[in-house]
């Protein structure tokens, strides 16, 4: 399999991107872990208790569970994991800071662990699969000075079902299938699995042609994708993510400060070339994919392509009559978002707006997006779910303590919002955060600070043997190869 | 020098230049290549095509009577794109080699001159400065300020004037001992006088030389800075940049890629070759 960019750390203290987690599911394992439809499913934990104030969760280890050097996953070991991931505060760490304080995991016994929570967080079991478990013994034998992180740095102290073979940071990684796991492996299960990392296309096509290439990552251009499927050994397959991909409008930088140019950018979007032409993507009518369909309001009428609305909005806007300076910002390099910002480019300037293009690598976007006055008018952002809750688009996204990164590149700053986000994270009521969340859309569809352009359909050339490919609205989990299988034999 | 001396002068230089083939293609191409450049708006078929002009029905085209090198991932005419690039690379040329030579002649004319440590000083930094390679150079300098074209021209330029630095003092040293100049400080001339009216003049020939052969080189720099997301904004055209979004659509859409390419090579390639022929003509040997 190819992946685009490098992996940057195995220590499941650190893990923070895509390509991380992609790793770390397969050489670690968590209590429970996600499926396709965003359930959690026990994973070291065979059950779990929740209390009735949804304050106090208790967790039941399976007895069978071990690590891969063979001795038992224990309530302590979850313990240490814990709280050496609090210590480090990198990674996952965010999800539990101010939710779990370090002291309020217990081990009971050995096979029963309790979590105790600050304050009542909703998504909080949600949260959960992010911490992975770390094997206390050998952690602790190769603790030197910084809590083991140079020795996960390079090396594997999990229960996984894959251990770590080889890794050349630049170029590749390798992993094999432990022949002791002890969870369930499904029958023909994948014996090893080499990540290749590249993101050019031709050499994609070269690994494919030479048969080296079992399944490509999903950022491959649509070209590729109808090449490989050519060849023959190749399908494509194609699934609706939870990822969202939006036009984010600065709304604290005029013009965009003022909600009718906003609107009049949504109107001047051409849905439809996107999605047909430039990026697959199913249609998005609110901030949030309609995967999370109990909490997605559909009484919200998504934006639409039409330039004599977005004339008229003009004509209301504080800018009216003049030449609007505009700056459209996307990521240099990735094609199709050049693509697209040159067909906002074409559809605005007939507006009356005059247009910079700003492409910034990726590491200057994040950059960028810390201060208002550097973040561009529009800019092109995808986003998924961290854990499978719609707390997790709403929160990092809209709430103005989350504001100064790449995710919120809007700068909203709206108490209102805040106090809708807020109030559904302290219920533990899940029809009235629905009701809740569904008033923040409707909220954020009136203001137009984020235009959705869609929700990102994922896609990879499998070939023809290989199954178990389903999108899961966490991370990367989707690549936890124990649940892939090889067909042919 | 009489007029006619002079004159039969230029005709000699004339008649050697006339008869060395790779000088003449050179000239041609390097005429050619500004005068496309120049009238880029008048010649072209799809002028628009320079702005934020995106037609996806007519994307991928392949190379035809109407679309000459084809188009592009968003439709463009590329042929269009390719000779408005024209007009980046050549301004990159014009302005790199703007602020190089006569910085660096002029240091060069002092150092060679003077001598001592005015020698010292400017050959040291010289030394520095040749020491660090401009590719890198401009990435570091996008990397600290924004990566835009203005920054890595002012980069590359930064270094550039090095080697005309060590041309021009090593002319000036061999210069400085001639008759012409020794008359010249005996009859009181101003260092001015004879620093730009006496021993300059003697160098103007491998000055064309150096220039005509660098302008290729930054074309060339210019090109791989655009590569590798350095260069200009889009949507304005630009031949390294067409180059670098053409490729991930190898080898299947290949004009996209291969053609700007060859409108490298060939600007590249006309300098170079003007640049030898020059240097025959001129009969300067110690110039590459």
């Amino acid at each position: 399999m190819n992946t685009v960019q490098i992996f940057g750390t195995i220590d499941p203290a650190k893990i923070s991107d895509y390509t991380d987690y992609m790793a770390a599911v397969n050489l670690y394992d968590g209590l429970v872990t996600v499926d396709g439809s965003g359930n959690l499913v026990p994973q070291l934990a065979e059950s779990w208790v929740v209390s009735d104030d949804a304050s106090e969760v208790t967790f039941t280890l399976r007895a069978d569970a071990t690590f891969s050097d063979g001795s038992k996953v224990e309530a302590s070991d979850v313990v240490y994991s814990f709280e050496r991931l609090l210590r480090i505060n990198q990674g996952p760490a965010n999800l539990f800071a101010g939710v779990v304080e370090p002291g309020n995991v217990v081990a009971v016994d050995a096979r029963t662990v309790s979590f105790t929570l600050s304050k009542t967080f909703a998504p909080f079991m949600a949260t959960v699969p992010a911490l992975m478990i770390v094997n206390e013994e050998v952690v602790e034998a190769n603790l030197g000075d910084d809590d083991g992180q140079t020795y996960l740095s390079a090396n594997v102290a999990g229960s996984g079902a894959y251990l770590l073979d080889s890794w050349d940071r630049g170029s590749r990684m390798i992993i094999k299938r432990d022949p002791n796991y002890y969870g369930e492996m499904p029958e023909s299960a994948i014996d090893e699995v080499r990540w290749i990392v590249t993101n050019d296309e031709a050499t994609v096509r070269a690994l494919a042609a030479s048969g080296e290439l079992t399944m490509s990552s999903q950022f491959q251009s649509p070209d590729t994708y109808a090449a490989l499927v050519d060849m023959g050994r190749f399908r494509l397959v194609s699934q609706p993510t939870a990822t969202a991909f939006y036009l984010k409008l600065n709304s604290q930088l005029a013009p965009t400060d003022d909600v009718h140019i906003r609107r009049a950018i949504a109107y001047a979007t051409d849905f439809e070339t996107i999605r047909d032409v430039i990026f697959p993507g199913e249609p998005m009518t609110t901030v949030l994919p309609e995967a999370f369909a109990d909490f997605h309001a559909g009484d919200v009428e998504g934006p639409s392509y039409n330039l004599e609305m977005a004339a008229a909005e003009v004509a209301q806007s504080a800018y009216a009559g003049q030449q609007i300076p505009l700056t459209l910002g996307y990521v240099a390099g990735a094609l199709f978002e050049e693509e697209i910002s040159l067909l906002m480019q074409a559809n605005l300037e007939s507006l009356g707006f005059v247009i910079t293009q700003q492409p910034d690598p990726w590491n200057r976007v994040t950059e960028i997006a810390s201060q208002v006055e550097t973040t561009p008018n529009v800019n092109q952002i995808f986003f998924g779910p961290t854990y499978p809750s719609p707390d997790s688009m709403f929160f990092t996204q809209y709430h103005s303590d989350a504001a100064g990164t790449w995710a919120s590149m809007e700068w909203l700053q709206d108490p209102e919002v805040d106090a809708l986000i807020d109030a559904a994270r302290a219920t533990g009521d899940v029809a009235e955060q629905a009701e809740l969340y569904k008033q923040v859309q409707r909220n954020l569809a009136e203001q137009m600070v984020s235009v959705p352009l869609l929700a990102q359909t994922v896609q990879h050339a499998m070939d023809n043997c290989l199954e178990g490919f389903n999108a899961v609205p966490m991370q990367s989990f989707d690549y936890d190869f124990a649940r892939y299988s090889w067909t042919c034999m | 020098m009489s007029q006619q001396e002079a004159l039969s002068n230029a005709w000699q230089n004339w008649f050697r230049f006339s008869r060395n083939p790779t000088a003449v293609i050179g000239a041609i191409i390097v005429i050619t290549s500004v005068s496309l450049a120049l009238l880029a708006p008048n010649i072209t078929t799809f002028p628009e095509h320079v702005g934020a002009v995106v037609d996806f029905r007519n994307r991928h085209q392949p190379p035809s009577a109407v679309h000459w090198f084809g188009t592009d991932n968003v439709g463009r005419d590329i042929f269009t794109r390719v000779i408005f690039g024209l007009r980046v690379s050549l301004l990159l040329a014009v302005v790199v080699l703007g602020i190089a030579i006569p910085v660096g002649v002029i240091l060069g004319l002092l150092a060679g001159y003077f001598g001592g440590w005015v020698e010292i000083v400017i050959m040291r930094i010289t030394d520095i400065a040749l020491a660090i390679p401009p590719l890198v150079m401009a990435l570091a300098v996008a990397a600290v300020l924004t990566p835009s074209l203005t920054n890595s021209m002012l980069a590359i330029a930064l270094l550039w004037w090095t080697w005309h630095t060590r041309l021009i003092y090593s002319l000036t040293r061999q210069l400085r001992s001639q008759e012409f100049v020794e008359a010249s400080e005996t009859l009181g001339a101003s260092k001015a006088h004879i620093l730009f009216r006496e021993i300059l003049p003697n160098c103007v020939s491998a000055i064309a030389v150096k220039t005509s052969l660098d302008a290729g080189f930054v074309i060339l720099i210019g090109a791989a800075l655009s590569f590798l997301g350095l260069g200009i904004q889009p949507p304005t055209p630009d031949l390294g940049t067409m180059v670098a979004s053409g490729a991930s659509f190898l080898p299947d859409y290949w004009w996209e890629s291969v053609l700007p390419g060859c409108a490298i090579l060939f600007v590249a390639l006309g300098f170079n070759l003007l640049g030898d022929g020059l240097r025959d003509m001129f009969d300067v040997e110690d110039v590459r």
